[in-house]
């Protein structure tokens, strides 16, 4: 009976994996994203401008103290803690969940029809990141470096990043091509679970003692490992195809890449100098190991898309992007043999690390989306001139990580000689301070510049849509006189 | 359904690691207690008071930016040789921390036990001009608010800012202007003829410094068995880096 029910079922007509409904054209889909674009590229753009002058100010203030008044929102640490606030909360994860909103839309075809969520749910962030960044200007800092928001806007974010995920899950959940619905499921879960688990157990009601420091690593691995890094890998794999072949090399791969980052993206950072339990840091250490897996298989990735497309849009931004995600790796697996990691724990090493994934891969994915975005909804291009900047901007970057790098393995090898007096140690460092500081001037100008021709263009696009409004009220208005029947 | 499948396989890989790397260590730290000092009472003692506050101020001004506060293990390090301390800290000696601080940077000299850091152990020595108790624990006082005050008075090289923003106005006929009625110590400190009244903030910085005190022997974090030893490795580090060095 039951074979003969089987036969009976009508075969299902296999479905085209990739297989896209063409329920609204590009030109529909661009004009519904179009201003919802330009406000998220605005406000990232105007973020990672703020935090770059924080971070020159910052620098400063410690190259030169005594040329600063003395003020307390004037304080290195405060200035710092501002700084990667705004570059992380206001630019980063505001500019990569837009993106993904962005490419979900594009990929389904669909459009964003709840603006409500989406507007409120954005507002709502740069609303906390500025209220955050005036709380740690004011002392209200939390004592974690890159969670330095106070417990109040803290609260805001998590409101605001129920309304960000909301959007995005909804999106996801129309997503064809399977593997970009991981990306979009994973920083979504990581972003809520991330900001739940800091203001839980570390800002609101904190663990006492050595806990801290355990809760506080897993938060931030997790923070740059699979919030950032995930993101900016799938975006890579965007931008590298351009949207006309959205997919990967290997799904297989891509999956393992991603789901590699989500299981072990947590472990590691714990330094062995840390005072925990002997097996807690050889279990993340030896755990992180296994991050080898996903670095692999996404170097196979790039290297297979790259040669099945010789000609990339973007392509030196995007493998400056991929040279930056590939060195954090680097850097961060380092870490697990042990001279390395004695060497360089309370140093410049991991400054220049973190660097690699936020200043390094972080910009020039940001100059891409720029660059895309401007070209599909307002058919801007930047010039010849902007692009040579943005490759310069971006290499400043590199260079900004890899001397925070190498002035740590200095920072390492000086403090182990207990006869240098701690004076002098910091006397070497101010040289590659001054580099960082001069390098940081340069890439805070490109980032100007980017953000004044954005605005440029939003200026252009709300000329156009006036004028257009105009000439519609103005043809109803003839029409309604009576000019529009002869 | 692929949908679902995908937030609860994500889900599920994001709660795996938050249960093994989070939740199991922090509950096995959890069963830390503090061990009776055999005076009646217990190490580490929870900050009270000024110190208490001391915290919550060093953590608003960001001074964990540029000071650790961990000594690291002999084998890994010379914290031991600067005379940062005479033993690793454990997770005992953090028990009653409810902001631990470590600090991510050393850009500055470590503060873990600055409480009974000796003068020549100093980035500039220094040394008591009294064998009294009493006026010795002043004169550290005065030394650390010094410091807060303006650093570069005793380093010129030094790159902390000054903090007199916590110190109210001087004068210097010694008759300060402003004294906060709330002052819980009331102390004036003279610094090159002019007199300087630290405010609240700056007194509770200074007793929390004072407070950080982890010498406390634990059976985890034994001395070093012979400090020549290190002498030795040290010697030969520099050695090595000096042979490097053009």
């Amino acid at each position: 009976m039951s074979a003969a029910k089987k036969i009976k079922e009508p075969v299902k007509k296999p479905i085209d994996k990739y297989e896209v409904p063409q329920e609204y054209s590009l030109a529909e889909i661009h004009e519904n994203l179009r201003l919802k674009s330009l406000f998220i590229l605005l406000k990232s753009t105007a973020w990672l401008v703020i935090g770059l002058l924080f971070y020159m100010v910052s620098i400063a203030s410690l190259l030169f103290p005594d040329v600063f008044p003395s003020k307390d929102y004037l304080l290195y640490g405060r200035l710092q803690a501002c700084s990667f606030t705004a570059i992380i909360y206001g630019f980063l994860i505001q500019l990569l969940s837009g993106a993904i909103i962005y490419i979900l839309c594009k990929l389904n075809n669909i459009l964003i029809k709840d603006r409500f969520s989406f507007y409120f749910g954005f507002i709502l962030w740069n609303l906390g990141v500025l209220i955050g960044i005036v709380g740690i200007l004011l002392g209200h800092n939390s004592g974690f470096e890159y969670f330095e928001i106070p417990h109040y806007s803290l609260l805001i974010l998590f409101i605001a990043s129920l309304f960000i995920s909301f959007n995005i899950l909804i999106l996801t959940n129309n997503t064809k091509p399977s593997y970009f619905s991981f990306i979009g499921v994973g920083f979504a879960l990581s972003l809520l679970i991330i900001l739940s688990v800091v203001y839980l157990f570390l800002i609101r009601f904190p663990v006492h003692g050595a806990g801290q420091v355990i809760i506080y690593n897993w938060s931030k691995n997790v923070l740059f490992n699979v919030c950032i890094s995930c993101e900016i890998i799938g975006l890579i794999f965007y931008f590298i195809t351009d949207s006309k072949n959205p997919h990967p090399h290997s799904a297989i791969l891509f999956i393992i890449t991603i789901l590699g980052l989500l299981l072990f993206g947590g472990t590691g950072g714990i330094s062995p100098s840390i005072p925990v339990p002997r097996w807690i840091f050889e279990l993340n250490r030896s755990l992180s190991l296994f991050l080898l897996i996903p670095l692999f298989s996404f170097l196979f990735l790039v290297l297979f898309k790259f040669s099945e497309n010789p000609e990339i849009t973007y392509n030196k931004l995007i493998s400056f992007s991929v040279s930056g995600i590939l060195l954090y790796y680097l850097a961060y697996i380092a870490n697990v043999f042990t001279p390395v990691s004695q060497m360089t724990e309370f140093t410049l090493y991991d400054r220049g690390k973190d660097f690699l994934i936020l200043i390094c891969s972080g910009i020039p994915i940001f100059y891409s989306i720029c660059g895309i975005i401007l070209r599909d909804i307002a058919d801007y291009k930047f010039s010849p001139a902007m692009i040579k900047l943005m490759y310069l901007s971006c290499l400043s970057g590199l260079v900004i990580s890899i001397v925070y790098v190498t002035a740590g393995f200095l920072h390492g090898s000086l403090l182990y000689d207990y006869r240098i007096p701690f004076t002098i140690i910091i006397d070497k460092l101010k040289l590659f301070y001054l580099l960082v500081l001069i390098f940081s001037i340069f890439l805070f100008i490109s980032t100007a510049i980017c953000f004044v021709k954005c605005n440029l263009v939003c200026f252009k696009i709300a000329v156009a849509k006036i004028t257009e409004f105009k000439n519609k009220y103005i043809a109803e208005t003839d029409f309604e006189k009576g000019v529009g029947i002869k | 359904m692929r949908y679902f499948q995908t937030i609860i396989l994500v889900g599920l890989i994001l709660s795996a690691s938050l249960y093994l790397l989070v939740l199991i260590p922090v509950n096995r730290l959890s069963d830390l207690k503090p061990i009776s000092d055999g005076t009646g009472g217990f190490y580490p003692n929870e900050r009270l008071g000024a110190a208490l506050k001391g915290a919550q101020f060093y953590r608003s001004l960001g001074c964990y930016y540029c000071h650790t506060r961990l000594v690291k293990p002999y084998e890994f390090g010379t914290d031991y040789e600067r005379g940062w301390g005479i033993r690793r800290l454990v997770a005992r000696d953090f028990l009653a921390d409810s902001l631990i601080l470590f600090g991510y940077i050393r850009l500055a000299p470590d503060l873990a036990n600055i409480g009974l850091r000796k003068p020549e152990k100093f980035s500039i020595p220094w040394k008591y001009s009294s064998t009294n108790q009493t006026e010795q624990i002043g004169q550290f006082e005065n030394r650390l608010l010094t410091i807060l005050y303006n650093p570069k008075l005793l380093n010129p090289k030094s790159i902390m800012p000054s903090f007199r923003f916590l110190f109210n106005d001087y004068v210097t006929n010694a008759q300060p202007f402003v004294v906060a009625s709330d002052n819980p110590m009331p102390k004036t400190l003279s610094i090159n003829g002019q007199t300087v009244i630290p405010t609240e903030p700056a007194i509770y910085i200074v007793e929390y410094l004072k407070s950080m005190k982890s010498e406390y022997p634990l059976f985890e974090a034994p001395p070093p068995p012979d400090p020549s030893r290190f002498i030795r490795r040290t010697t030969e580090i520099t050695n090595v880096l000096q042979s490097v060095s053009p």
